[in-house]
């Protein structure tokens, strides 16, 4: 990557324009402030903002549905869309040959128009049955039932894909009001990151989103606050389900992307579980506990989750999650030294390089991050300022998050299967798990 | 086409990745899933390195390594930094060279395995991706032999087990791709992987042979365990053809399901709201290529499925397809590219598969074919397969038996 520069529309869009040489694709973000956080003030909406994100392909009284889904598919690409707790993303992947074509599509897509009751209808069951197959995935099931307790009475509860009661009765006046609230430029951003002749795209990009009204109030969620915890309380929740396996998923409260501990956060989620040599691959995969299992920080603004999540047999459940819980506290008391967090970020810019070798990855990552961290950050400075959290914030890092848990831990499988006693294992915590 | 190597540069990567690929799969495998569980013993540890040893290494390096066990060809690949590619193909050879088969690795390895298989078979929609719509596709064909085994045969395996299927495995000549930042053939001799291909045998593989299930219209349902909100149906249609043939099911594929504006989405999806995600994919092999159709629907609307879905198929080969939706079609199945062209390993593992089926894997040369079956006679060619013993339909999840109707539906539609 050659080029990394901010700017800003006429209006003040602010625009990211990250350009890869050589390359032959260019992806085009389209990223707002705006999801589940948002419904937290009127619950009867939960949903709505992932539900407009499916409205927004039904076109307006200038272009027709019909006409959007092949423009869309003249492109030649990948074009999509994606609905989080604090953005929704558009997106379309292409060759930098139909770049103009792009912008000029979803410019007229992210235009307002009215909303036929006729669509609105039929998106209501699309998103319906795209509901029900979340509930057949237990990973999503126990994803969206550990979120909701880990972050119950804060804007974080929202569940993104809503619920049958809701989705059945949201109307399509509730819909208009709710787009023509959150979706002005002043609560946008967009990303070039591809091949690209960046100062005729700006150009491009000012003739057309620079046009768009940006009002002088950019709207808000409620944003709530990481508290350190003064004991050990891990709240238990139990989804019976007919699997085979046993799925958990071990949600424990940290800190958020504007904490001054990010970073090291980061490094301590990746000492869990990047790569081969990683603790959760010598302990629970390579051992055969589970068949699979992962961690990551699941990060916002203003708070954020260490998410473990793995599945294991019936029969080796209770001594997958001990081993889960020693590892973790193994990871507060064992000895950290300068060369393992140099070695560790040695890792990271591997996997940096490999994982951002498509701009698209870059795209994604910005869209979502730039609202959570309030700026767009350069790769190079990133790894700079995970190279720059010495142990002395590691260890403060890994008191904090670790030296009480404060968490939920959602165990789903068939009954005979998830009602177990929970316990610390001996020599680790001591302290309450509440069903 | 018979292509054994190919060593592509693109200056926009930051990585370059080798794969070898090679013509053992659950199809020729001695026991169920031994494939599999040998791959990954391989990539876990040497007679050299013990797993930690060896996972310390790789990371330390940025060396990833997959082994991705098929049904008719497997493949071992390797991402890496440039600086690193000398110690990625001395760790490849390594892995090839000398593995070490331990009992205790087996039983870890296999209770994953078995987990992995009591997963997919507990959710109706891998369910039927994995197994159902294979066996209604094949019936008793090896080809429906899933990769990852079964749990009985898994259990019984022992190293003398793999020690031999390794030493099968190595007999066969592997075809290797390679892609990345500043290559070419003679750096990539110099860093050793003649010699790597040196380490295999010289011997081909018969073309393997698939056989469709021989049932007129065959049907196949199957409960998962995991109780589901949904139906989940599959359609499909058997192509016996060959290697150049194969392409011809793409433009089938993407006027069916390959974008917002292909038929299935916008029939199904859109305009009748049976379907959230109704999609149509192709498998590839040397003889056969299986067409599938997938939608998940509400039980009580599982029928009106299975009619709206056959008609698409079938209406999609016997109209004229508009000359604007056809151009969209073909720029959707031209558009590999795009997807390609952006990561080391994509690409190794898209030539990979291009070339063990036997085609052409220049991405000019796959545009400029598209180009040419778009403008010829292409839905004959497959129509003249629309026979009752190519055409089959499986369903997991929550139904009723709808074999009759089934039958009645699909052999309502002639040619």
């Amino acid at each position: 990557m050659s080029g990394f520069d901010v700017r800003k529309l006429k209006n003040g869009v602010p625009v990211l324009l990250a350009h890869y040489d050589e390359g032959e694709t260019v992806t085009i973000g389209i990223t707002y402030n705006v999801g589940g956080r948002n419904e937290w003030e009127n619950k009867s909406l939960d949903g709505i903002s992932h539900f407009l994100e499916h409205q927004f392909f039904k076109g307006n009284e200038h272009i027709s549905p019909n006409e959007v889904l092949e423009k869309v598919d003249e492109l030649g690409g990948m074009t999509n869309a994606f609905t989080m707790e604090d953005c929704t993303i558009y997106f379309s992947k292409c060759m930098s040959s139909e770049l103009d074509n792009a912008i000029s599509l979803w410019d007229e897509l992210l235009t307002f128009g009215v909303i036929s009751q006729e669509e609105f209808d039929k998106e209501a069951f699309v998103v319906r049955q795209e509901f029900r197959r979340a509930e057949d995935s237990p990973g999503n099931l126990i994803y969206r039932k550990v979120k909701k307790e880990l972050f119950k009475n804060t804007s974080l509860e929202m569940d993104v894909i809503g619920t049958e009661e809701s989705l059945s009765s949201m109307t399509l006046d509730q819909m208009e009001r709710y787009r023509a609230k959150y979706y002005g430029m002043e609560n946008c951003a967009l990303l070039i990151v591809g091949n690209f002749d960046k100062e005729e795209l700006f150009t491009k990009l000012n003739s057309t989103f620079g046009n768009k009204k940006f009002r002088d109030e950019k709207p808000k969620y409620q944003l709530t606050q990481y508290n350190i915890p003064k004991e050990n309380k891990i709240n238990v929740i139990r989804v019976e389900k007919e699997t085979p396996l046993v799925f958990y998923d071990l949600a424990i409260l940290t800190p958020g992307r504007k904490s001054k501990h990010y970073h090291a956060i980061e490094l301590l989620s990746h000492l869990i579980s990047l790569g081969r040599s990683s603790l959760i691959q010598q302990r629970l995969i390579r051992k055969g506990l589970c068949s699979y299992a992962y961690l990551y920080y699941n990060y916002y603004e203003d708070i954020g989750s260490l998410e473990f999540y793995a599945a294991s047999s019936p029969h080796q459940i209770k001594e997958s999650l001990d081993t889960t819980f020693i590892l973790l506290h193994d990871v507060l008391t064992m000895e950290i030294t300068s060369d393992t967090l140099a070695k560790l970020c040695d890792k990271i810019e591997y996997q940096v390089l490999s994982a951002f070798e498509d701009p698209s990855q870059l795209m994604q990552l910005q869209s979502i991050d730039y609202w959570r961290n309030g700026r767009f950050i350069t790769l190079e400075d990133q790894m700079k300022a995970i190279r720059d959290v010495t142990i002395e914030d590691f260890d403060e890092v890994r008191q904090l998050i670790l030296g009480n848990l404060q968490a939920t831990l959602g165990v789903l499988g068939k009954s005979e299967d998830i009602n177990f006693e929970l316990t610390f294992p001996e020599n680790t915590w001591k302290g309450e798990f509440i069903s | 086409m018979n292509t054994e190597k190919v060593i592509l540069a693109r200056s926009n990567l930051q990585t370059i990745s080798i794969g070898l690929s090679l013509p053992i799969g659950s199809i020729t495998e001695p026991s169920k899933g031994i494939n599999s569980i040998l791959l990954n013993h391989m990539t876990r540890s040497t007679q050299d390195k013990d797993e930690e040893t060896l996972a310390e290494f790789l990371d330390n390096k940025g060396i990833s390594l997959y082994t991705s066990p098929g049904r008719t060809y497997s493949t071992i690949t390797t991402t890496c930094p440039p600086k690193n590619i000398t110690y990625a193909i001395e760790i490849l050879q390594e892995i090839i060279g000398s593995p070490e088969f331990d009992e205790s690795t087996i039983n870890q390895l296999v209770q994953r395995q078995i987990s992995q298989i009591e997963g997919m078979q507990s959710n109706a929609d891998s369910l039927l991706g994995n197994y159902t719509r294979w066996k209604a596709a094949f019936g008793d064909d090896p080809i429906t032999n899933h990769p990852t085994g079964d749990s009985e045969t898994l259990q019984k395996l022992t190293p003398g087990d793999l020690e031999g299927w390794y030493q099968s495995i190595t007999k066969f000549k592997p075809k290797i791709a390679a892609v990345g930042i500043d290559i070419n053939e003679q750096k990539m001799k110099n860093w050793g992987l003649d010699d790597l291909i040196g380490q295999f045998g010289n011997i081909a593989i018969d073309k393997i042979k698939i056989s469709g299930s021989g049932i007129d219209y065959n049907y196949r349902d199957e409960k998962s365990t995991m109780k589901s909100e949904n139906s989940y149906l599959s359609i499909n249609l058997n192509l016996n053809t060959d290697a150049s043939m194969l392409d011809t099911s793409d433009l089938l594929i993407s006027l069916l399901s390959g974008g917002f504006s292909s038929r299935m989405f916008k029939e199904i999806r859109g305009k009748r709201n049976l379907s959230y995600s109704p999609y149509a994919i192709v498998n590839k092999y040397g003889n056969v290529a299986l067409i599938s159709s997938l939608l998940d629907v509400r039980p009580e609307r599982a029928e009106e499925g299975i009619q709206t879905t056959l008609r698409l198929m079938h209406d999609t080969l016997t109209e004229e397809i508009p000359k604007p939706e056809l151009m969209r079609a073909l720029k959707v199945a031209q558009r590999i590219t795009v997807f390609v062209s952006d990561s080391s390993s994509s690409y190794t593992n898209y030539i990979l598969s291009r070339i063990t089926s036997g085609q052409d894997w220049e991405v000019s040369k796959i545009k400029t074919q598209l180009d040419e079956i778009a403008a010829g006679n292409w839905q004959q060619e497959i129509l003249s397969q629309w026979q009752p013993q190519n055409l089959s339909f499986a369903m997991t999840g929550e139904f009723e038996n709808l074999h009759q109707q089934w039958q009645s539906i699909a052999g309502g539609i002639t040619v």
